[in-house]
């Protein structure tokens, strides 16, 4: 054993199978008197993204659509980082895939140590 | 996919985002699916992750976990979602997860020097129970313990409890929870006799201020987060007031953003005291009917090793926790020598600031809401910083009323319900029952059927007394449970590393996952995790939630608590017990550990057929008992009727979680306040009956400085925490690829004008060292935290840069619960010509906020 503690042990991380649908939705909070402001500038950001209301009440109502979990991620950081917005939060999601081939399900693999010989 | 089902599944999710808004659609809601159409069967669970305790649906086909949403009929979080829970579905799932015991091994047998290999969990428990007995034998029940967590489910911590105290008779029992919470449970207790807060989450729809001391609440508790600015959004004249060493989201957020210096928030608070003792704020009232007052002993220490300097000029190292009886008048000329001049002098706060800070908490008509967590809790004066902010809510009597409420939110699930509740704490029994009072003793002997005088009377090593006496070679039979202790430990490099290779030391360490600890374990056991066992957790405010187990752990996982139940068959009371207890006692002589723990016709007493149809429960399949049941049903009668009630098992699989005391099938939302507590007696108004005489204690303490400071050659103060993505070590979110893919590696954040000094470019590696250690990581200028001048910040998420390789190892003196916020550092570059190569892709750690 070395003298210091073992480095990270390695993460496999999956990959996002094609042909995949998310649909996912998102309350979105800001200051009211923004949150006209802030729903245009949503419904500009990327054509996947839709405000269904909430307008009024500075709590907005947001669908995505994308092509992949990580892409909720990245557009859910956007969103946070606009100014006036004060959280959004996920709340649905749902995944279907758009051709014939089953969804993975990301068979599980047992972690192997390395046996020296 | 045709057009009409897309735009229905669009229906249906922004349906179920309304719904959790409370915003009425145009459109009209639809009906969230219920499953049939996709073939899923839902089952509720709470998060497994923080001690918000949200509410989520879980999806289950085909024996795996496939899809997570918000629960809309929790309380805690009504259908909504933080990105950590919501990707929940993929915690179990990580390509490496552990699925056979390995121990390390050479020539075909156990060698410490060896590699680790697959074995069964027979040749592990063998190797264990050998070592277990052999250190017993030897050196006694001192000699062998526990690390645990407050990610255990209540009855695994229970069990947990049960084995280390009752059979192997030691109190070398602390979870995790240590590092999290310890300083906010040891106050509680100081303050008003009982632990946990009195108020609940409903507070925050009733507040008019909420004043956030050193809590990150908008990427730390984002679902809590969400119910304050639905608040603040929803009433014009509430204002949120964060304060920080830095800023961060939450402060970018809130209506004040109060930056101060390390350490100096006891200062600030003693500050707001003395404004409103001045002010002539002060509840006289209330202050004559409910309050004492105490001063603690000062000059305490910091919980560094007794032969460190620090420790020995101390006056009062040995009896920090000891406090005398005052009066307000005392109390009085303490803070009033911290006058707006002295906290500003103290804190670098403007004074405008400080008096808005102040006039919040002193005007009667404002309900206020205090919030904290790491920042108080993780303090060498961690105790006093919590007794300060309840001496703010006592002088005022804003306190145990809806929207008037000190608040201490906690990091992980069950610290509360298992850590504190159960009590896992090496000085703790269940229900808030002390192992160094006889008749605590006497009470858990007797309820658990046991013999007199078995339990033993002494505090156990607490968290980083473990791993120094691991390192000392007097802990040398170790097991660790469900946490990642050598990466989240402080000065890891030099006190718990060591006592991980100490060829005397046997490690064990049971996880899903092959974290750093496991790693340098001698033993790893796989974990079945989360809904692959039937659990309870108990969250921040006080509410007890149950779920099914839902799948099966793969390969040969099991629960942590098949583990301990397991591991007590090896041992026979002859083996652990002294020969006069059992003369005493001798219809226990030659039983198992196992039968006398958890086939004692109490664990034991609740039939297979007790188990709601439909599903799996692999433990009590084993036994032939309901042992979750059983294992409830014994702890809950601790605290019945002591104000701990706790309802039924079987009503927590059907409730969205209750808030005890569960009293008469009623929850308790605000305990001590008649109306609310039935514990009150009628005509009292408000009664802090833990204690004896029914009042909560004002404690008077100063500002003192922090163990460590930054001078010339460590010229940096270190702030450690979290970021939103990852919860702690990253065990779990690391192996979420959406969640690794938003914050992959840690980075140091820093002050552009530091980094300029130093000649350092945004992205540049570095070495960030102190007296202890060094790691590299790379400057973070424009980052989602702000560091004033002279403050940097790391996250510990990431094992390849243990950041806790340099943090320093002092503790409160009183909760022993370690300061990862304060440590002295200094930043040079790794490499002269090291400038990381730029990307096109934006940095999602990075950017404007």
């Amino acid at each position: 054993m070395p003298d210091e503690p073992p480095d990270a042990p390695p993460n496999a991380h999956h990959n996002t199978p094609p042909g995949e649908l998310h649909v996912s939705s998102l309350v979105v909070h800001c200051r009211r008197e923004q949150a006209p402001a802030i729903a245009a500038a949503l419904a500009g950001l990327d054509s996947g993204i839709e405000v269904h209301g909430g307008v009024a009440e500075g709590k907005l109502v947001v669908t995505l659509e994308t092509a992949s979990q990580g892409e909720i991620v990245e557009r859910l950081n956007r969103i946070q980082l606009l100014p006036g917005v004060l959280a959004a939060t996920l709340v649905f999601h749902q995944v279907e895939t758009t051709d014939s081939s089953p969804a993975s399900t990301g068979e599980c693999k047992p972690w192997t140590f390395r046996a020296e010989a | 996919m045709d057009l009409s089902r897309r735009g229905m599944m669009k229906a249906q999710a922004a349906a179920a985002a309304a719904m959790a808004a409370n915003v009425t659609l145009p459109a009209g809601a639809q009906n969230i699916p219920l499953g049939e159409e996709l073939r899923l069967k839902w089952d509720k669970a709470p998060c497994r992750f923080c001690g918000t305790g949200c509410g989520v649906m879980v999806g289950v086909k085909d024996g795996r976990v496939v899809a997570t949403h918000g629960d809309m009929r929790a309380e805690v979080n009504r259908g909504l979602n933080c990105v950590k829970g919501y990707f929940l579905s993929k915690i179990m799932y990580g390509s490496d997860r552990l699925t056979q015991p390995m121990m390390r091994m050479r020539n075909g047998r156990f060698d410490k020097e060896g590699d680790l290999q697959p074995v069964s969990w027979d040749q592990a428990f063998d190797t264990m129970a050998a070592h277990w007995k052999k250190v017993l034998k030897e050196k006694g029940p001192e000699a062998v313990g526990m690390f645990g967590s407050g990610q255990w489910t209540l009855w695994e911590g229970y069990a947990a409890s049960k084995l280390m105290r009752a059979g192997f008779r030691s109190n070398n029992l602390d979870p995790n929870a240590r590092h999290c919470m310890a300083s906010a449970a040891v106050s509680f207790i100081r303050t008003f006799g009982m632990d946990e807060p009195m108020g609940c989450y409903d507070d925050f729809e009733n507040a008019d201020a909420f004043v956030l001391w050193g809590s990150n609440m908008a990427e730390m508790h984002p679902i809590l987060w969400t119910r304050v600015t639905d608040r603040r959004l929803s009433a014009e004249h509430v204002r949120i007031h964060t304060l920080s060493t830095y800023e961060h989201r939450t402060t970018d957020l809130s209506d004040a953003a109060v930056i101060f210096r390390p350490g100096s928030d006891l200062a600030i608070m003693n500050y707001i005291a003395n404004h409103i003792i001045r002010t002539g704020a002060v509840n006289r009232e209330f202050v004559e009917r409910h309050v004492n007052f105490r001063m603690a002993n000062t000059d305490i220490g910091y919980g560094l090793r007794p032969d460190n300097v620090l420790e020995q000029r101390a006056q009062h190292a040995n009896d920090a926790q000891v406090s005398q009886p005052s009066d307000f008048e005392a109390y009085a000329r303490l803070v009033s020598d911290y006058t707006l001049d002295r906290a500003h002098e103290l804190s670098g706060v403007p004074k405008p600031q400080l008096e808005a800070l102040a006039k919040l908490y002193a005007d009667p008509k404002t309900k206020v809401m205090s919030l904290w967590t790491m920042g108080f809790n993780q303090h060498v004066r961690g105790v006093w910083a919590n007794h300060m902010v309840y001496n703010l809510h006592l002088l005022t009597g804003k306190i145990a009323e809806p929207g008037n409420s000190p608040f201490s939110l906690t990091g992980q699930p069950s610290a509360c319900g298992t850590a504190r509740e159960v009590g896992t704490f090496s000085h703790r029994l269940p229900a808030d029952m002390q192992v160094a009072n006889p008749e605590h003793r006497k009470h858990a002997e007797h309820l658990w059927k046991l013999p007199e005088g078995l339990l033993p009377g002494k505090v156990g090593f607490h968290a980083v007394e473990q791993d120094r006496m691991l390192k000392d070679g007097k802990l040398n039979a170790y097991w660790i449970m469900c946490n990642n202790n050598l990466q989240t430990a402080p000065n890891t490099n030099n006190e718990t590393y060591p006592g991980y290779r100490n060829p005397q030391n046997l490690i064990v360490c049971s996880d899903p996952y092959p974290t750093v600890t496991g790693m340098a374990a001698d033993i790893v056991l796989p974990t079945a995790m989360w809904v692959e066992k039937e659990g309870a957790y108990g969250n921040a405010e006080r509410r007890t939630h149950f779920w099914h187990q839902l799948v099966n752990a793969p390969g040969e996982a099991r629960s942590d608590l098949w583990q301990l139940m397991e591991f007590s068959k090896r041992f026979t009371t002859d083996e652990v017990w002294p020969a006069e207890i059992l003369a005493k006692a001798p219809a226990y002589r030659g039983k198992t550990l196992f039968e006398v723990l958890f086939r004692n016709g109490q664990v034991d007493r609740f039939p297979l057929s007790d188990i709601a149809a439909g599903y799996e429960n692999r433990e009590s399949k084993e036994y032939g008992f309901y042992v979750q049941k059983g294992l409830f049903e014994e702890y809950a009668s601790f605290g019945r009727g002591h104000g701990h009630d706790l309802a039924p098992f079987d009503a927590y699989h059907e409730a969205r979680g209750l808030r005890w005391p569960v009293v008469n099938g009623q929850e308790t939302r605000w305990r001590y306040r008649e109306g609310y507590d039935p514990y009150v007696e009628k005509g009292s108004g408000l009664q802090f009956y833990g204690n004896p005489d029914k009042r909560a204690n004002i404690m008077g303490a100063p500002y003192e400085p922090p163990a460590e400071m930054p001078d010339q050659d460590y010229d940096l103060w270190l702030v450690t925490g979290r970021v939103l993505e990852h919860w702690h070590s990253g065990t779990m979110t690391l192996r979420v690829p959406e969640l690794y893919k938003a914050f992959p590696g840690a980075v140091l954040f820093m002050h552009p004008e530091d980094a300029q000094k130093r000649g350092l470019r945004r992205g540049q590696e570095v070495k960030i060292a102190s007296r202890r250690g060094e790691i590299r990581s790379r400057v973070e200028t424009r980052g989602r935290n702000k560091v004033p001048r002279g403050v940097v910040f790391v996250p510990f998420f990431d094992a390849s840069q243990l950041i806790n390789k340099v943090t320093l190892d002092a503790t409160d003196p009183i909760s022993k619960q370690t300061d990862f916020k304060k440590c002295a550092v200094k930043v040079v570059a790794a490499s002269v010509q090291a400038a990381a190569p730029q990307s096109a892709e934006p940095d999602p750690r990075g950017g404007p906020r």
